[in-house]
């Protein structure tokens, strides 16, 4: 029921024609029932009346027959010719009817009662006398000259109206009956005969029967089926006194039963009851009866019609509108369906369109249902309208759709490239980076893990971390994990921790851990990221270790410097207290002593310096073959007997800038140092050159703490099969103070150092405990030429008035011991103890001074800033450096500014003074620039 | 579900229009069938006509109660004749012109009937007449209810002839019906060869009969034909026994005599093994008349029921019958309708005579018993066709024999009292 109804809801046509099937067809069906039925009972009603109008005339007629027939008897009666007749038969009887007196009667009165007979249409005639002897008839049948009261004929119809005529002085007739005489039904009418107030008898006549039926079988107005039907009531049935029309025996032959199902017209007609309805015939035929009681004859009668006969004429007006309703029916649904169509039609055709918008079609038009002029085509043009905005709209969807399908695409390709990016990362990070679940598995790492512990990736996915951590970590991990489930007491947060790993091969290395969580889908992940440190700590601790020499260096430096300073001071007032004590000889001595000890101090500070990088150079192009064929001599005299020198030099070698001395130092020191290690045994000493090309692979792959350039190298090696060095020595070797040997100052190989970073070149250590020691060094070759300035020897300078200098210095010794020595050579001093003095000095003194010797290391202004300022005030007045750092060092920055000249401390007085005489009197510098 | 509802609400609007419509059609009020029942509810005729007023409203509230005719009610409208002819002529004057109604149910004294008659047939209006009575008479305007004399007198007079003897005393109330009963019988006695040894009337409202009883035992008829109407019955019965008569020695043959008359009876003795003749009696064993004993006495309790009620009961019967026959309440109508219907009643089939307007009526003949019903001892085999006019007169002769009684009566039907009522009445033969 529900999807029925929910398929007529789908459609407006189908609701409309719903809609009529169950109101418009039954409400017409119902009213044609109405019409039908109010028209077939008023059918009914008047073939009831017609009906009962021909029941009532025929009993009116069958009654107006008797009651004629009663009219008659009483008229004839009362004629004076009936009585006088029955007074002559009366006495004549008494004689014997074929008495002649009878017979003369008889013949006299015969005619008359004849003539009355035939006219009236009577059956025959009696006289009765009041004794009840039938006196006369016409017909003279068996009844005749009977007694009523006694004779055969005493119960008898005859005899029954005789008596009551007689008794009740009144005419009367009886019903019909078989009446044994006649061999017939007969029926008779009587009347008493009254003569002078007295009853003298009766006159009874008898029905021609034949002629009663034909009255009673009149069945006009009763069509072809019609019949009246006659009755007499008996204790349990109706018998049947007249002939039917479909049965003309039926008279006293046939009989209807109380009982019987269709007795009740008969029944009730002849008990004195009227009635009309549809019944069912003794036929069995339905028919329409009406029925009502004869008094005079004590009969029922019903008269019928067949109904198919009585309706017939309504049956063809019934079948008329049966079809003019049944063809109006089809023709207003067939309108109502064509009218519904065409309503529907447009409402369809936009369902369809909605349809095919919904389906996406694109050429849909509704311009057809546009000019409609009701809702329909508002509708339309709503639709219309809606339908180009939907267009519009549908086109700048697309519009968007295929912008965000653009982005879209370069957003996934950004995503993709962003994903490889990471993917990338990850997998080419150096860094290992693996995930591990809470129970310590290891659900995913990159191939920098496997790189770092030497395993394959399926080796360790699903494994325990454990498996990648050394014996002594393991439990430590475990606390850890244990503690952080239980607690969430972390351990690690984002911070790296150096441990140690194991690899496959069980190798333990160093490892930077950082671990950190993540949840990835509601899982707790930890992220572990594994750095193998191995290379870098080896680094570092080069690093470190080049650093810690430097700043030994730097130590080291300041110390030498300080030293210089002072034994300038020392040196300057030996020399000069020997000036002044030229006579005494022990005090020369002395001096001398104080000299000599100075000049030790002096080059055990140059060493410093060399080791610090800051000794004074005097850069010369060598060739160190020729160097090493020239030191050969020397280097033999200073080692064990048994030792042998072994040269294996190139003679193409290309120069190199270096300082000789320091060169000689360090080849000294090797050979030195290679002796000692070969101890008292013999062993050979090989000391190797070459010029080799050095590239930045090299370089790195063996000289990886120094800053090389690429270029062309020369290499000197100095080997030896000595006892050779362990790894810790090794380590140590370069740094100061470092020694082996219970004597010496452990400055060796750390000077040697120096001056090989001083010359740009490095320095390389290969050792093997038992087998032997090789140096190797790299020297850069020269690419320009030096000229060397040679320090000149002493020569007097004699006193003269030479001008005023400004020195300015924060050390009062070398100020005064300056001051004195160039005192000695003339000179006014003027001095200032640091920059600032040393610059108010020279404004206020500018005319008089003639050069400034200037201390580079100066508290407040340094020796540089001093500089500037002077040079602001007077341009070309010669200012002279002087620092206990070498000389290429201390100028570099000033090259181009004007300096006139450097002066190494220590210094002797004699050197400041033929420095600063010189300076004055060339006016231009004589250092290299 | 919205549709659904719009649907089945135009169903439901449909179907209320059509019944309203149909209501409106079919419940048009229809105005009642207006009746007339004219009896008298005080008086001397009172005893015997409320039990015919009733057994009329009886069957008018059958009517009723079975839907009524032709779609109405019928209304009943009782009016009081007071037992005064004055009266009843003017109520039913009052009835016809003023209430309108279709018909009139009423009359019990031929001289109430008499008044009224005129009337009826100035208005040509519509009586049914339910008591028996002396003939002489047919009127278009009168139904005939009760018995012509052929179908009571005549048959009794006969039967008690045959039975007791020919000699007869006649005796009777002092106004129309008993007069013209006594000439009948005595036309009827002439021809059956019998004689009338004695006649007397008394006036209504009379209750000295000691003389007449004095007469009847000094005469000794076989059998006395009594036609005295209303309670002088009671003094005469009791008079007769007192005189040492008794049913054997004087039988008497009464003709107004019925079963509710009995009931006012003060000694049973006094009516038991009398007789009379009437059509019905309580004691005829049908099932029309123990439904209608049923009925009546349910209504109004534990009353005897006599053939006036009957006729009267019957009369509204047959009167509806003619009504749905003609389909009509138009009073011309339904005289021409009612001349063709028949019952079955309590007393049997009843049919009317087209040619008299007189009820086709089966002859009765009781004996008193003492539980004051009759016993019927005789009964004609058949309805008796009516005979208002008997054969043994003319109708010239009925004619001028009631004239002349109507002259005698200063125009009345009853004899006036002309003297107090302590007096001698006189007594007055008939003057045929």
């Amino acid at each position: 029921m529900k999807n029925i109804l929910a398929s007529i809801r789908k459609s407006i046509f189908n609701e409309l024609m719903v809609l009529v099937t169950i109101i418009i067809i039954p409400l017409s069906l119902a009213l044609s029932a109405y019409v039908f039925s109010s028209f077939n009972q008023v059918t009914h009603q008047l073939q009831l009346a017609s009906l009962g109008s021909l029941a009532t005339a025929k009993a009116n007629t069958i009654n107006q027959y008797i009651d004629n027939h009663l009219n008659h008897t009483e008229t004839l009666s009362m004629i004076p010719s009936t009585k006088m007749a029955f007074k002559g038969f009366d006495l004549s009887f008494q004689q014997g009817i074929d008495s002649k007196e009878y017979q003369r009667i008889q013949s006299t009165y015969d005619p008359f009662f004849r003539r009355y007979l035939a006219h009236w249409n009577y059956y025959d005639l009696f006289l009765i006398d009041a004794k009840g002897n039938i006196i006369y008839s016409i017909k003279h049948e068996k009844d005749f000259a009977t007694n009523l009261h006694t004779g055969a004929y005493r119960n008898s119809d005859l005899s029954k109206v005789f008596q009551q005529s007689l008794n009740m002085l009144q005419s009367n007739n009886s019903t019909f009956s078989f009446y044994e005489p006649s061999q017939e039904a007969a029926a008779f009418v009587a009347t008493p005969i009254i003569d002078q107030g007295k009853a003298i008898g009766v006159l009874a006549l008898q029905f021609d029967t034949d002629a009663f039926y034909d009255v009673i079988n009149n069945l006009i107005g009763l069509g072809q089926t019609g019949e009246i039907v006659i009755g007499q009531d008996f204790p349990d049935k109706v018998l049947l006194t007249a002939p039917l029309r479909h049965d003309p025996d039926a008279a006293f032959q046939r009989s209807i039963s109380h009982s019987a199902s269709n007795a009740r017209p008969i029944r009730e007609g002849s008990q004195g009851k009227t009635g009309s309805g549809i019944i069912i015939d003794w036929r069995g035929e339905e028919a329409i009866a009406v029925w009502q009681y004869i008094p005079s004859l004590k009969w029922g009668m019903v008269v019928k019609i067949d109904t198919e006969e009585a309706f017939n004429q309504w049956g063809y007006i019934e079948k008329n509108l049966i079809g003019l309703i049944g063809i109006s029916l089809l023709l207003g649904s067939f309108l109502l369906y064509l009218f519904t169509r065409h309503v529907t039609k447009p409402l369809r055709q936009l369902t369809q369109i909605s349809h095919d918008v919904a389906a996406g079609k694109q050429s849909v038009k509704v311009d057809g249902l546009l000019h409609i002029n009701n809702e329909v085509g508002v509708l339309a043009n709503a639709f219309s309208k809606m339908l180009q905005q939907s267009q519009h709209s549908k086109l700048a969807l697309e519009d968007t759709v295929n912008r965000l399908a653009e982005s879209n695409k370069t957003l996934d390709q950004r995503v993709k490239e962003q994903i490889e990016h990471i993917q990338a990362i990850v997998e080419y990070s150096s860094d290992g980076i693996l995930t591990m679940d809470q129970h310590g598995e290891i659900q995913s790492l990159n191939p920098a893990i496997c790189h770092i512990f030497n395993y394959e990736a399926h080796e360790l996915l699903g494994q325990k971390i454990t498996k990648l951590i050394p014996e002594e970590y393991r439990g430590q991990h475990q606390d850890a994990l244990q503690q952080y489930q239980r607690n969430g007491q972390k351990t690690l947060n984002n911070q790296s921790l150096e441990i140690e790993g194991l690899r496959k091969s069980g190798e333990v290395f160093p490892i930077d851990l950082s671990i950190n969580e993540m949840h990835v889908d509601s899982n707790m992940l930890y992220l572990g990221t594994i750095r193998d440190i191995t290379n870098y700590n080896i680094k570092r601790e080069k690093i470190e270790h080049t650093q810690r020499l430097e700043s030994l260096g730097v130590l080291a430096g300041g110390i030498a410097h300080d030293f210089n300073n002072l034994l300038t001071v020392i040196l300057g007032n030996a020399a000069l207290a020997k000036i002044k004590m030229q006579n005494n000889q022990d005090a020369d001595d002395l001096l001398n002593n104080i000299e000599t000890a100075s000049e030790r101090a002096a080059a055990l500070c140059k060493q410093m310096l060399a080791y610090s990088g800051k000794g004074k150079l005097v850069i010369e192009n060598i060739n160190l073959t020729t160097l090493l064929k020239e030191m050969v001599n020397l280097l033999e005299v200073s080692i064990q007997k048994k030792i042998s020198i072994h040269l294996d030099l190139s003679e193409h070698l290309l120069p190199i800038s270096a300082d000789t001395a320091q060169i000689q130092q360090v080849i000294m020191n090797l050979v030195i140092n290679a002796s000692e290690a070969i101890d008292d045994k013999s062993g050979i000493i090989t000391i190797h050159t070459e010029l080799i090309d050095v590239d930045l692979s090299y370089i790195q792959s063996i000289y990886s703490q120094d800053d090389l350039q690429a270029g062309q190298y020369i290499n000197i090696e100095v080997s030896d099969t000595g006892c050779g060095m362990d790894k810790k020595t090794q380590a140590h070797i370069f740094e100061p103070f470092f020694t082996t040997k219970f004597t010496g100052r452990g400055l060796g190989m750390s000077a040697i150092l120096g001056i090989v970073r001083g010359h740009q070149g490095a320095i390389k250590v290969y050792s093997e405990k038992g087998k032997g020691t090789t140096f190797k060094i790299l020297l850069p070759c020269s690419s320009e030429s030096h000229h060397v300035i040679k320090t000149s020897h002493t020569e007097v300078i004699e006193y003269q008035e030479r001008g005023t200098i400004l020195v300015v210095d924060d050390e009062e010794g070398i100020r005064e011991m300056a001051g004195m020595a160039l005192k000695e050579a003339g000179f006014h001093i003027i001095y200032a103890n640091d920059g600032t003095e040393g610059v108010k000095a020279f404004k206020k003194h500018q005319k008089d001074i003639c050069a400034v010797l200037l201390d580079m290391t100066m508290p407040n202004l340094n020796g540089e800033e001093v500089f500037r300022a002077i040079k602001l005030i007077q341009t070309n007045i010669p200012v002279i450096l002087s620092s206990g750092y070498n000389e290429q060092d201390a100028t570099k920055r000033f090259i181009g500014k004007g300096l006139a000249g450097f002066i190494q401390k220590p210094y002797s007085p004699h050197a400041l003074q033929k420095k600063v005489i010189d300076i004055l009197k060339t006016g231009v510098t004589n250092f290299s620039e | 579900m919205k549709k659904s509802i719009f649907i089945i609400t135009s169903i439901c609007i449909t179907i209320l229009s059509i019944t309203a419509l149909s209501l409106f059609f079919y419940q048009k009020e229809l105005p009642p069938i207006k009746v007339g029942i004219l009896h008298s509810m005080t008086g001397s005729m009172a005893i015997s006509e409320i039990p015919v007023m009733q057994a009329t409203l009886l069957a008018i509230e059958k009517i009723n109660a079975h839907g009524g005719l032709l779609g109405r009610q019928v209304e009943a409208i009782v009016v009081d004749g007071k037992s005064d002819e004055i009266t009843f002529e003017r109520e039913a004057k009052r009835l016809i012109i003023e209430e309108k109604v279709s018909v009139i149910f009423g009359c019990w004294t031929s001289a109430s009937r008499k008044t009224v008659l005129p009337i009826f047939e100035k208005y040509n209006h519509l009586l049914f007449y339910p008591v028996q009575y002396e003939g002489l008479e047919q009127s278009p305007n009168i139904i005939y209810m009760g018995a012509a004399p052929n179908q009571q007198i005549i048959p009794a007079v006969n039967w008690a002839i045959q039975r007791f003897g020919p000699r007869i005393y006649l005796m009777g109330s002092d106004y129309v019906f008993p007069h013209v009963a006594n000439w009948l019988i005595k036309k009827q006695a002439n021809a059956l060869h019998a004689s009338v040894v004695g006649e007397q009337y008394i006036p209504f409202n009379h209750y000295d009969v000691k003389k007449i009883i004095q007469e009847i035992k000094r005469l000794q008829p076989d059998f006395i034909m009594n036609t005295i109407n209303g309670d002088a019955n009671i003094a005469f019965f009791h008079a007769l026994r007192e005189e040492g008569l008794s049913a054997k020695d004087a039988p008497v043959i009464s003709f107004s005599l019925g079963e509710a008359e009995l009931a006012h009876m003060h000694d049973d003795q006094d009516i038991t093994g009398h007789y009379a003749a009437w059509n019905y009696f309580q004691s005829i064993d049908s099932q029309e008349n123990r439904d209608f004993i049923r009925a009546y006495q349910k209504k109004f309790g534990a009353q005897p029921l006599s053939d006036p009620m009957e006729a009267a009961w019957a009369s509204v019967h047959l009167w509806a019958k003619a009504v749905k026959s003609a389909q009509t309440d138009n009073t011309e109508s339904i005289r021409q309708s009612i001349v063709h219907q028949s019952i079955l009643a309590p007393e049997g089939v009843l049919s009317i005579d087209k040619k008299t307007q007189h009820a086709w009526k089966k002859v009765r003949i009781g004996i008193i018993r003492a539980n004051r019903q009759f016993e019927t001892i005789w009964s004609s085999k058949n309805p008796i066709r009516p005979a208002p006019y008997p054969l043994i007169i003319s109708k010239p002769e009925a004619d001028m024999f009631l004239s002349q009684l109507y002259e005698n009566w200063d125009q009345h039907w009853t004899q006036p009292v002309i003297k107090k009522k302590n007096n001698h009445f006189p007594m007055q033969k008939s003057q045929l």
